[in-house]
């Protein structure tokens, strides 16, 4: 068994900019693990630029971004496996690697998890009627058009308002397919509103807000779907439903944390983010094991993602510098309005930052950190809906209760 | 007259409300240039994909300098679509000089090493590999399927490197 100080489960941009993060502050024993043939993530296939507007002040395109991180991990030298996947973490820091040339066993003395996320698929919808070819996730026809020059569609019906979706509508638009419209299950859009403007109303593609698929029709290839109005329940309204005629069915209907390694290391998961639980270091229940990037919670955009694996990089030296980290022994909790809050346990003692996603569309909201009667902090904001990733950092005081609630009103 | 414009210049999408009182909701100065732009000239940037000749990879992904005019980007995406680079392509390079005029080049915006020719002899089997392909029953089913039209079924099977 190998034994290396920090090893790195992804090289997409969380593991490649903390990888960078840890070389550069001098934690050099470092690995980082990959499945794919190349390192860049999910990035590699999204090339439509806006990316690294807040890093590099520019409209980057995916690979762009990838590319800066790539260059940087050769410069320094950090060992990078490609084409290997790991296949079991231990709680106590074992990991096992499948690589072309047969099983590597490591020992980390920290690991930091970053899988990305999938996409959720139409067996997660369970969507009833035929099973014909012509339904992907946007992700997989995005892959399609963007790395493998094969184009899988012509009359298009997208399901679920996600930003891959609406990305993926605008790109089969310049491809030359026609997207007949864009079906949301619910009241709002959940991708950005910029993504609805340049991708959708620039290119006159409608979008029907709560509407969804309610069957599939074709035999060996789709001909067409189904859709109807739901109701505040989210239930099709009889007399509604509409036939529409389409070769292809794109789903754009959420990501889910990628974390069934995970599980086998002992680390807990927020129902709600499906993401690990962590304190304000992004360490997870099990010591010694990090979390950043989308396998912790999804991200809106990538800048993030890097500066959230650089602030874990930081706490991971940290901890191998001290052998453990300060205890958190605050609990955060989503109250009224809120979907989620990360980190979920924090130490009281410094500041942290606090990120969070509202449960419906707001106007004019005031978003409260409370100890008990004590409020320790509070924001306005004009506007704030799910789509958006809302964050900022707390100053936490003197706590006087180990239970603190982050609420909207 | 009150317009109210989605601000694409950065994720966090300000609503900027353009009345008689002026320009409003923008969370800065670029907001305020967007909607001026948007109301005089709409212009956008587009990124998109171009086949690579002899590539290992079957596809560059390039996107324009600047943005063009929003009427003209269909026009322009057939243009780029149209382009042939020879691999190795590096990011960065210039695909075209001022695409159709408009005062944007097209740039690469990643590698493309060359394919390696592993011998004459894998790439003529390659090339019998894909004619019987071509041929097989299953081959010729999808390219006939009614439902699934002709110009359709021959994308769905195109071969690497070559564009619909
Ligand atoms: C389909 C899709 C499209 C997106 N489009 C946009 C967009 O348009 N704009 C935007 O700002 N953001 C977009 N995002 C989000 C953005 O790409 C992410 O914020 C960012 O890529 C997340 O980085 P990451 O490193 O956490 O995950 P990823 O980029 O997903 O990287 C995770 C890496 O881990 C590897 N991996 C997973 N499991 C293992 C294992 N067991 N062993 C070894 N390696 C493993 C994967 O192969 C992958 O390379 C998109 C995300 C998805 C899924
Ligand atoms: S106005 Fe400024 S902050 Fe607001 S979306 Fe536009 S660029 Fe971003």
């Amino acid at each position: 068994m190998r034994e290396v100080d920090v090893l790195i489960v992804g090289g997409g941009p969380a593991g490649l900019s903390a990888a960078v993060a840890l070389y550069e502050q001098g934690v050099k024993d470092i690995l980082v693990v990959e499945r794919e043939a190349q390192l860049g993530g999910i990035l590699k296939q999204c090339i439509h630029d806006g990316f690294g507007l807040t890093r590099f002040q520019q409209a980057l395109s995916g690979p762009e971004y990838a590319q800066i991180f790539i260059d940087r991990v050769r410069e320094l030298g950090i060992p990078c496996l490609t084409n290997a996947a790991v296949l079991e973490i231990t709680p106590d820091k074992k990991v096992t690697i499948v690589t072309p040339e047969g099983l590597l066993e490591y020992r980390a003395r920290a690991i930091l998890l970053a899988m990305g996320c999938r996409e959720r698929t139409r067996g997660a919808l369970a969507i009833p009627g035929e099973r014909p070819a012509g339904v992907f996730t946007a992700g997989v026809a995005q892959s399609y058009i963007n790395l493998y020059n094969r184009m899988p569609a012509r009359e298009v019906v997208i399901l679920g308002s996600g930003d891959i979706g609406l990305i993926m509508a605008r790109r089969l638009t310049l491809e030359g397919a026609h997207v007949k419209g864009v079906y949301e299950i619910l009241p709002y859009p959940s991708g950005l509103a910029r993504n609805i403007q340049q991708c959708l109303n620039d290119y006159d593609i409608p979008l029907h807000l709560g509407h969804t698929v309610i069957d599939i029709h074709g035999d060996a290839r789709l001909t067409g779907v189904t859709v109807a109005k739901v109701d505040d329940q989210r239930r099709p309204i009889p007399g509604t439903e509409e036939y529409i005629p389409c070769d292809t069915l794109i789903l754009s209907v959420g990501l889910i944390p990628e974390n069934e390694l995970s599980r086998g290391a002992g680390v807990m998961l927020n129902p709600r983010t499906q993401g690990a639980v962590v304190d304000e270091y992004g360490q997870t229940s099990a010591p010694g094991i990090f979390a950043a990037g989308n396998v912790l919670h999804v991200h809106d955009v990538v800048d993030e993602v890097s500066a959230e694996a650089e602030r874990q990089a930081a706490a991971i030296r940290k901890y191998l510098e001290q052998g453990a980290l300060p205890e958190a022994g605050v609990t955060l909790r989503a109250g009224q309005g809120v979907h989620h809050v990360v980190p979920q346990h924090i130490t009281g003692a410094d500041e942290f930052l606090l990120s969070l996603r509202v449960a419906t569309p707001l106007r004019n909201t005031k978003i409260t950190v409370r100890d008990g009667d004590r409020i320790v902090a509070q924001k306005t904001y004009r506007r704030a809906v799910p789509a958006e990733m809302i964050h900022f950092m707390v100053k936490p005081g003197t706590p006087q209760t180990h239970e603190w609630e982050v609420s909207v009103e | 007259m009150k317009q109210v414009f989605t601000c694409i210049i950065c994720p966090n999408s300000c609503e900027i409300e353009v009345s008689e009182e002026g320009i409003t909701g923008a969370l800065c100065r670029r907001g305020v240039q967007y909607v001026q732009q948007e109301l005089t000239d709409p212009r956008r940037n587009i990124a998109t994909t171009v086949a690579v000749q002899g590539g290992a990879e079957p596809l560059v992904s390039v996107r324009l300098t600047a943005p063009i005019p929003k009427a003209r980007i269909m026009e322009a995406a057939e243009a780029i679509h149209a382009l042939q680079p020879e691999a190795p392509v590096k990011a960065g390079t210039v695909l075209a000089h001022d695409l159709l005029g408009l005062g944007a080049d097209v740039i690469a915006t990643k590698s493309v090493e060359k394919r390696q020719r592993i011998s004459a002899g894998y790439e003529s089997g390659l090339a019998s590999v894909w004619q019987r392909y071509e041929s097989t029953p299953h081959t010729q089913a999808l390219k006939t399927r009614k439902a699934w039209t002709s110009s359709a079924a021959q994308t769905s099977i195109v071969c690497p490197s070559r564009r619909p």
